[in-house]
């Protein structure tokens, strides 16, 4: 299996475009799921999917089999993500600043989150998990979502894996709270 | 077997979550959790918000589908392949670095040539090197003594002669006499008053007059002729 990779990887540096696309369709929808994980947005996760494959084909070369390739493609392709989310949360605070300014009142249709989750205590989740901030809401995502070990979510976030439990454990004890103090205001 | 306190156990739950517990924590936790109902309650809670949360997760993006194009992915365009080098991986603060020194570098170069850069120049005209054969002739001078110098010239580059005030001269009256303003005698000879009095030395400027004049003198009255050939040359009789 390591060899036939092996040989798959050498197909796709030497250009043959049979086992690129045998490539990409293998992790196409992983990759895809990460980068709609972290940015929740469709049309940006599937710029970013093409991004990380384009990436991940420059530099196919420096991949060395020390890591596995999901993970080493994973990381390119949460390096890709984060960049545009960063990118995204500055525009956006702009526009807030902006709106601010005038006054504006945005009347945003819903996203489509909001048309899945009818559940109050699931809404209460998402908006808990929006407040958490990114470092604190990859892991949990990556876990999650993904059910990558904490090995891997250290390998791939770039940190050590007492940091990555630590992160998680932060993580699930906001939501905890959130939830607890959610469950109390609507006994009173 | 040793106790835990509730402080230990909740770790220890935190833990487990992530698949790290150790044998002899797992007992240990084990034994607290069937004394401990706040502890027992804090695990159930645990439980529950991670079974959410995949459910959330899953929920939200299991039925988005990605929409590549495989043509673009092996042979991007050379702009998308440029920028992917250059800031694929790169935070908006690496990209304000770059701008920074870039116009940094924009603003060293141009005054390490101690000229502006083409881009800022409006002195292109003037200083284009003209041709040895298109010698320039001047139909018109202001004065027959005055040289004019196509590059211009500033008030503290020019040649100047010495006038001596006659009497019943006056500031006019010499500005007239060798065409230029009476602004430019005052200026060159750091006068505020346009009193002058005979006897008064004047500096007198030789080459150009206000600038306003070198302009005038440029454009309509200069006239270059090359040599060997004329304007409007003569017609054969």
């Amino acid at each position: 299996m390591k060899e036939e990779r092996a040989g798959l990887i050498a197909d796709c540096i030497n250009g043959n475009e049979t086992a690129i696309a045998q490539l990409i369709q293998e992790y196409q929808l992983g990759v895809f799921r990460l980068t709609l994980s972290i940015l929740n947005d469709p049309d940006e996760a599937n710029e970013a999917t093409q991004d990380t494959f384009i990436a991940a084909l420059r530099s196919l070369k420096s991949y060395r089999e020390i890591s596995s390739f999901k993970a080493w493609l994973y990381k390119i392709a949460l390096n890709i993500s984060r960049s545009r989310l960063r990118k995204r949360n500055a525009i956006e605070h702009l526009q807030r600043t902006l709106a601010s300014i005038f006054e504006a009142q945005s009347q945003n249709s819903p996203s489509p989150e909001e048309v899945v989750i009818h559940n109050e205590e699931d809404d209460a989740i998402w908006k808990a998990l929006d407040k958490l901030g990114e470092k604190h809401r990859t892991p949990l995502v990556l876990r999650y979502y993904h059910d990558l070990s904490i090995a891997e979510i250290a390998e791939i976030t770039g940190i050590k894996e007492g940091t990555a439990h630590s992160r998680l454990s932060i993580g699930r004890e906001r939501l905890r709270i959130h939830l607890e103090d959610q469950r109390r205001n609507i006994g009173k | 077997m040793s106790k835990i306190t509730h402080q230990r156990a909740q770790a220890l739950l935190q833990i487990a979550a992530d698949q790290m517990l150790k044998p002899a924590e797992k007992s240990a936790l084990a034994a607290h959790l069937t004394e401990c109902k706040e502890c027992s309650a804090y695990a159930n809670n645990l439980s529950t918000l991670e079974t959410s949360l995949r459910r959330i997760f899953h929920a939200n993006w299991d039925t988005q589908h990605s929409n590549l194009n495989l043509q673009k992915i092996i042979n991007p365009s050379p702009t998308k392949l440029l920028w992917n080098i250059l800031f694929g991986q790169m935070g908006a603060m690496g990209k304000a670095t770059i701008v920074a020194a870039l116009l940094l570098g924009y603003f060293v170069i141009a005054n390490l040539f101690g000229t502006r850069l083409p881009i800022l120049s409006d002195e292109t005209a003037t200083t284009l090197p003209i041709p040895n054969e298109f010698a320039p002739v001047y139909s018109a001078s202001p004065t027959p003594s005055a040289q004019f110098s196509l590059t211009g010239s500033t008030s503290q580059a020019c040649e100047t002669s010495i006038y001596l005030v006659q009497e019943n001269d006056t500031l006019a009256s010499i500005a007239l006499q060798h065409g230029i303003t009476q602004e430019t005698i005052l200026e060159h000879n750091n006068l505020i008053s346009s009193t002058v009095f005979t006897g008064m030395e004047l500096a007198i400027p030789l080459c150009n007059n206000t600038p306003s004049h070198t302009a005038t003198l440029t454009e309509n009255m200069i006239t270059i002729t090359p040599i060997n050939e004329t304007l409007f040359p003569t017609q054969p009789q």
